[in-house]
């Protein structure tokens, strides 16, 4: 064999009569008059006569530097570099799996902190210019240019910048643990939602954007960078492991007042009341580096995950959703009760027709004995308690106590709504008691549908009338909740039914009344104050 | 504290007149938890057996719910599977609780639904299918579980915590 096979680099001449065949499946080559078309060696037919204007054997030949990465089984060629550990790293900078990035980087010293290469350099101590070159480089890695340089809106509004470059601020403190000055600068990419109508309408609910996200800032991407820096040349190191060191912790520099936005509305927060009541202001605890560097992240890594205010996939939106019902179990059960209501319910002196021929009784909520002349509240359902006793529960809940009718409302205590939509009320469901399943099912669709009231109407979303019109006269026959156990002094069907289309309207329409908590208008409030402000 | 006081109130009335097939303890310390012995109702496949329970009373009851775990595992659709055992009770889901309800009911109810499970409300899926599909195998299952934790001794003893598949003793 190794009389046909040349010494390798070098092959059979083909231009000289003599027809050379070469194979492809073993690099093997011959003359076609001594062995034939097929591989002599390996018996293949994938064979072909060389022609000198087309060799296929130079494709492996020449130049190895031309398309190195497209052959990764010839990498001894390049086993001349002159760093083989190097040339591994090109390999895994060029050969990485789509999503990952890589980097590269360079660490200049100089004995002086003067750069000698050149003045353009930013100054190591000038960290306005560090971080205006550290957002260039961020938004050409990105490609949108969105970071501050050419967004017709300037994040920070009325910053003073005015578009003419990164917004940048520049927060300097005075820090103990390591004698030197620092700065901490925050810049933050377009955020906010920008619609067409611009600037001349009302505040933007920030729920609005699950419903319309807009165009623009699909394509765009929100930075938030953090740079530390101190003038004493070798603390970085220290600077950095005492604040992550700190993570969590109140950080102890002041916060620029636009941090709030850059991160307030971070998907995280929406886990749970991290800061319920937390002012719009300067918000230094709570403010933690993993957030950020989280923020920073994803911006690079997953564009299309959750951002921000926005979400563009569906699981996103489903986490959220669920983080929200989470933070709220209570979402299920009747509002509270409008300290209106409350105060407009009457009292009475118990008498015999209330109390029955053996004139006594007991408040059901303290379960304490009750004789003629004690004063209770009547609820329009009829049922009577302490003062004291249904006031606490009214303002938790808008119904009584015993046979959970609502107390407010046009149609508290009456058996029907005269605006209910007569049409599938009065259907199948009086011809045919729906089965226990087929009952259950629709209270989780009701339910679910509460839910999704409860968040557009936080949202502003939609007209709530409208909402829970729409929703009661697509509501299918159903009966509420009827899995009580009898021996409760059980309220008529109609009655339940009130209850229930009461209560929706309560919560599509009142959003909030009577200022009942909850991660919900923890949110709408402190969004709305972010708009505002 | 007006909590406190109806607690109590109710604590004398489960005294001197307990729910049908229980017995309740509790520490003078703390009247807001409840240790709960039921003997399985009879007629059920849950004769015989004596379960435990934690009944605990937040400080806004009668405001808000109770919550009620089984210490004995158990073999049924509407209780967890495992050492928690969760009982899902309507009558104490936020939006269907209400301070008219009382502990000696919610206690019967527990004891009711041994007596009538509810494979609608399932918590544990796979055995209400089994209890509507294939009752053989569910009473089956339901006795072996009876037999291995709530029998011979302390019901709490948790056990091996093996699979649901457990076959019977032969």
């Amino acid at each position: 064999m190794a009389s046909n096979n040349p010494a390798a680099g070098q092959h059979l001449d083909a231009s000289v009569g003599r027809e050379v065949v070469y194979c492809h499946q073993c690099e093997n080559e011959w003359y076609r008059d001594e062995q034939g078309l097929p591989c002599p060696r390996c018996h293949c037919e994938a064979t072909e006569i060389v022609d000198p204007e087309n060799d296929p054997r130079a494709e492996y030949d020449d130049g190895p530097d031309l398309d190195p990465f497209h052959r990764p089984n010839r990498r001894n060629l390049h086993d001349t570099d002159s760093d083989p550990d190097e040339e591994d790293i090109e390999e895994h900078m060029h050969h990485h799996i789509p999503g990952s990035f890589f980097g590269r980087r360079s660490t200049f010293r100089s004995p002086d902190g003067q750069n000698p290469r050149s003045q353009e350099r930013a100054r190591p101590d000038s960290s306005e210019d560090v971080i205006r070159r550290f957002t260039e480089l961020l938004s050409s890695i990105n490609g949108t240019g969105v970071v501050g340089r050419n967004d017709p809106q300037p994040m920070f509004g009325g910053a003073g910048e005015g578009g003419a470059g990164p917004q940048v601020r520049v927060t300097r403190f005075q820090s103990g643990p390591y004698h030197g000055v620092s700065s901490f600068t925050i810049t933050s990419g377009s955020s906010r939602m920008i619609r067409p109508g611009g600037n001349g309408g009302p505040p933007e609910d920030p729920f609005q954007s699950y419903d319309i996200p807009s165009r623009r800032n699909i394509g765009s991407s929100r930075m938030t960078l953090v740079s530390i820096s101190t003038s004493s040349a070798n603390r970085s190191p220290r600077v950095f492991a005492d604040i992550f060191g700190r993570a969590g912790a109140p950080p102890p520099f002041p916060m620029p007042p636009n941090f709030p936005h850059a991160h307030g509305d971070d998907e995280d927060d929406l886990r749970g009341p991290a800061f319920p009541g937390r002012p719009g202001g300067p918000a230094g605890p709570g403010m933690d580096f993993p957030a950020i560097m989280h923020h920073l992240f994803s911006t690079f890594l997953s564009p299309n995950a959750v951002h921000g205010d926005a979400v563009y996939s569906q699981e996103a939106l489903d986490r959220i959703i669920t983080n929200l019902m989470e933070a709220n179990p209570q979402s299920n059960a009747p509002p509270p009760a409008s300290e209106d209501t409350i105060a407009k319910l009457p009292r009475k002196k118990l008498d015999e027709k209330m109390l029955g021929p053996e004139l006594k009784g007991e408040c059901t909520i303290c379960i304490d004995d009750v004789g003629m002349g004690d004063e209770v509240i009547v609820l329009p359902c009829k049922h009577w308690f302490h003062d004291e006793c249904v006031v606490l529960w009214l303002k938790e809940h808008n119904t009584c106590p015993i046979c959970r009718a609502p107390v407010e409302g046009e149609s508290a205590g009456q058996p029907q709504r005269n605006d209910e939509p007569a049409g599938p009320e009065a259907g199948p469901s009086s011809s045919s008691r729906p089965s226990a399943a087929e009952r259950r099912r629709s209270n989780l669709r009701q339910s679910a549908r509460d839910r999704f009231d409860s968040i557009r109407a936080a949202g502003g979303l939609s007209d709530s009338r409208s909402a829970s019109q729409r929703r009661s006269s697509n509501s299918p026959p159903m009966n509420p909740p009827s899995y009580q156990p009898s021996r409760v002094r059980s309220p008529s069907p109609s009655t339940r039914r009130s209850t229930f289309s009461e209560r929706s309207s309560e919560m599509s329409g009142g959003g909030g009344s009577g200022g009942g908590g909850g991660p919900l208008h923890w949110l709408r409030d402190t969004f709305g104050r972010n708009n505002r402000s | 504290m007006a909590s406190a006081k109806r607690i109590t109130k109710e604590l004398q009335e489960c005294e001197t007149s307990p729910p049908e097939g229980m017995t309740i303890a509790y520490s003078e310390s703390n009247i807001h938890v409840w240790t709960i012995t039921l003997q399985g109702p009879p007629g059920t496949v849950y004769a015989g057996g004596v379960y435990t329970l934690t009944l605990t009373l937040p400080t806004e009851y009668p405001f808000k719910a109770p919550s009620v775990v089984f210490n004995t595992r158990l073999y049924h659709p509407n209780v967890t599977n495992d050492n928690a055992g969760n009982i899902c009770l309507s009558i104490l889901k936020p939006e269907n609780w209400k301070p008219a309800s009382r502990i000696k009911g919610v206690l019967e109810a527990v004891r009711q639904l041994l007596v009538e499970p509810q494979p609608d409300d399932a918590l544990e899926a796979r055995i209400a299918d089994e209890y509507k599909n294939n009752r053989v195998e569910f009473d089956k299952n339901a006795k072996s579980y009876a037999q291995r934790y709530a029998k011979g001794g302390n019901g709490g003893s948790g056990g091996s915590g093996s699979g649901a598949s457990t076959e019977g003793p032969k």
